[in-house]
């Protein structure tokens, strides 16, 4: 097991390595540059600036810089953000956008693993149908709809909670629960299908003749196996979502990492680009990893040599 | 003295295709200490019925509409849910067709040994281990000790049915149904499970029924039995008569289509024609007239009850 482990970790080097030299190219191609502006800058200055970042290097060059300081893990300076590290940049803003949604997936877990067992439990019924209806809703309705939704609502209408920033748990309240509303839904089904799914297998026949207690086959015999779909899209999910989200952030003045990833795109900041995807992609590949581990848990016929 | 006394039972399934009427008007009787073979092709009902009075059809669609099933003495039908969730796994066991898919992959054969005797008798822990142990040494299974941490899908066919056979008869169990035990197991090791069931039923003096499609299973092994088609009983002897003076005309064509060592050479084996009826659109009158070689012309019009012929009872208009 910790030989397999120690292989994984050592193959995602390889799969980075492949990462950062798409990505690289790709926003090399993309038209203009970091200092493409309005109003042109005067040709000296653009000179000085393009052998600070050595821009006037060929980009081969460029590129086995860039992979050099990546080994030392140096993500290199913000083009946009002037005096400031794209290592720098992600320390401050991942935990504020880890905080949120460590908490927003945890309440869609909760929430969304309840809600998918009872809708299980009772399979086809008004509490399933109601469940199930909340869930179509939950995946169809927009953060940006929700978020400033809630915020008329419990900040404008009966002030209750602070309409936006990132300072108390009462700031957190309505970021996690629009941050996590479509996850919950996502759960609630995947539970749901889950559970039904292990439900009509011949084993909780078993489970029934041999006179076990209802809540015995659910929890005892049922529920390992009908989360077995739930752990697979909390892996990717948990990654996505500790990478912060542009809309929610942006709605409740989130300062988390989300809006770098569309801003640094925007403003053509190479190095940060590259900072943000390959920090997600290095957290993408942690959490398969621990998917994989959490299975074997799960499920005894899932072994790793 | 009867264990068992199924009355006029009818289990019928509501489906969006109408109703399928696959428990249709069934009656019998287990004896202390008897082995009953049922026998039936598939869908003819023959594990539908032992499901359906023990609660394990998922209603809806399941229905009992009527009948009358006491065990013991005991009302099954009129039972509230719990003492009839007491009686299973623990009077009345029972052993499923496919070990593959019987046991649940997610725990150790340890656990779902000692849940069986924990959730019945309140005994600790160390001595429910114990009685599991004992279950798994007393059906044959080597180094018990060790096979107990085991995951289902650690052992093979054959010991994965002997350690459900174990966890049937972990309580004692008054009467065993066992469900096609061995249709799912290789030909080698078949005889070896029936006898398994045949010794422990002896020792224990239990009751048994055995349900299954092969007349060769049931040959050396049941008291008596009944041959059911398409949710009906066609036949109930005794496993002697059966065999040697059959009467319904199903029944002959069952035995007919069982291979045997002991025929001339260049004698085919027979199949029966046709496929079983569709239970939701079931043929007037009997319902195997349009596969009987011997069919006259009330069968498909009049619906031949069981009666009783000599030594057996026979649902057919030839007698």
């Amino acid at each position: 097991m910790i030989r397999y482990i120690l292989k994984r970790i050592l193959s995602t080097i390889p799969v980075l390595l492949i990462i950062a030299t798409i990505t690289f190219f790709i926003i090399r191609i993309v038209p203009g540059g970091p200092f493409d502006s309005e109003k042109a800058l005067p040709p000296e200055i653009l000179e000085t600036i393009n052998k600070k970042y050595h821009f006037d290097e060929p980009l081969y060059m460029q590129y086995l810089r860039y992979i050099k300081d990546l080994a030392h893990l140096d993500l290199g300076p913000s083009f946009k953000y002037a005096n400031r590290s794209v290592n720098e940049i992600i320390m401050q803003s991942f935990p504020v956008s880890f905080e949120l949604g460590f908490w927003a997936l945890l309440f869609a877990s909760i929430f969304g693993i309840i809600a998918g067992i009872l809708s299980s439990l009772r399979h086809n019924s008004r509490v399933d149908y109601f469940f199930m209806g909340l869930a179509t809703l939950g995946i169809s309705l927009p953060s940006f709809v929700l978020g400033p939704l809630l915020v008329l609502i419990f900040a404008l209408h009966f002030n209750i909670l602070p309409v936006a920033g990132w300072s108390s748990i009462p700031h957190m309240i309505m970021p996690v629960i629009t941050l996590g509303a479509m996850y919950t839904a996502y759960i609630a089904r995947l539970t749901r299908g889950g559970m039904l799914e292990i439900v009509n297998q011949d084993f909780i026949r078993t489970a029934r003749a041999k006179g076990l207690k209802e809540r015995t086959i659910v929890l005892r015999h049922t529920l390992k196996g009908g989360l077995l779909p739930v752990v697979t899209f909390l892996g990717p999910a948990f990654a996505g979502i500790v990478t912060g989200s542009l809309v929610v952030e942006t709605i409740f003045n989130v300062p988390g990492l989300g809006r770098y990833f569309i801003q640094s795109a925007l403003n053509r900041d190479y190095t940060m680009v590259m900072g943000t995807v390959l920090f997600y992609a290095v957290i993408l590949i942690f959490m398969n990893l621990v998917v994989d581990i959490v299975y074997t848990l799960l499920d005894p016929r899932v072994k790793y040599e | 003295m009867n264990i068992l006394e199924v009355k006029n039972l009818k289990n019928y399934f509501h489906t969006r295709d109408g109703i399928v009427k696959a428990v249709d008007d069934v009656s019998f009787h287990v004896a202390k200490g008897e082995t009953l073979g049922v026998v039936g092709e598939s869908g003819s009902g023959k594990s539908v019925t032992h499901l359906a009075y023990l609660g394990l059809l998922p209603s809806p669609p399941s229905k009992i509409e009527s009948g009358n099933v006491h065990f013991q003495g005991k009302d099954l039908l009129h039972m509230d849910l719990e003492s009839l969730r007491k009686l299973r796994g623990n009077k009345i066991s029972m052993i499923f067709q496919d070990p593959m898919t019987s046991l649940n992959p997610f725990l150790s054969i340890k656990t779902q040994l000692m849940e069986t005797i924990l959730t019945h008798t309140n005994i600790s822990e160390q001595d429910a281990y114990k009685k599991s142990v004992e279950g798994l040494i007393q059906v044959g299974i080597p180094a018990a000790d060790k096979r107990i941490e085991s995951y289902p899908h650690e052992l093979s066919g054959g010991m994965r049915q002997r350690v459900m056979i174990a966890m049937a008869l972990l309580n004692n169990p008054e009467l065993l149904i066992a469900d096609e035990p061995t249709t799912a197991l290789d030909v080698t090791i078949q005889a070896g499970v029936l006898e398994l069931i045949d010794n422990l039923k002896k020792q224990k003096g239990m009751s048994v029924i055995l349900i299954t499609h092969d007349l060769g299973v049931v040959a050396g092994l049941t008291d008596r039995i009944i041959v059911m088609y398409a949710g009906q009983i066609k036949e109930e002897a005794s496993t002697f008569d059966i065999f040697n003076t059959p009467k319904h005309p199903y029944t002959k064509a069952l035995l007919q289509s069982v291979p045997r060592l002991d025929t001339t050479k260049g004698n085919r084996l027979l199949s029966i024609p046709g496929l079983p009826p569709d239970l939701a659109k079931p043929p007037t009158g009997c319902r195997f007239h349009p596969r009987c070689p011997e069919k006259i012309d009330k069968c498909d019009k009049e619906e031949p009850q069981l009666k009783e012929v000599g030594n057996c009872k026979v649902s057919c208009h030839l007698y």
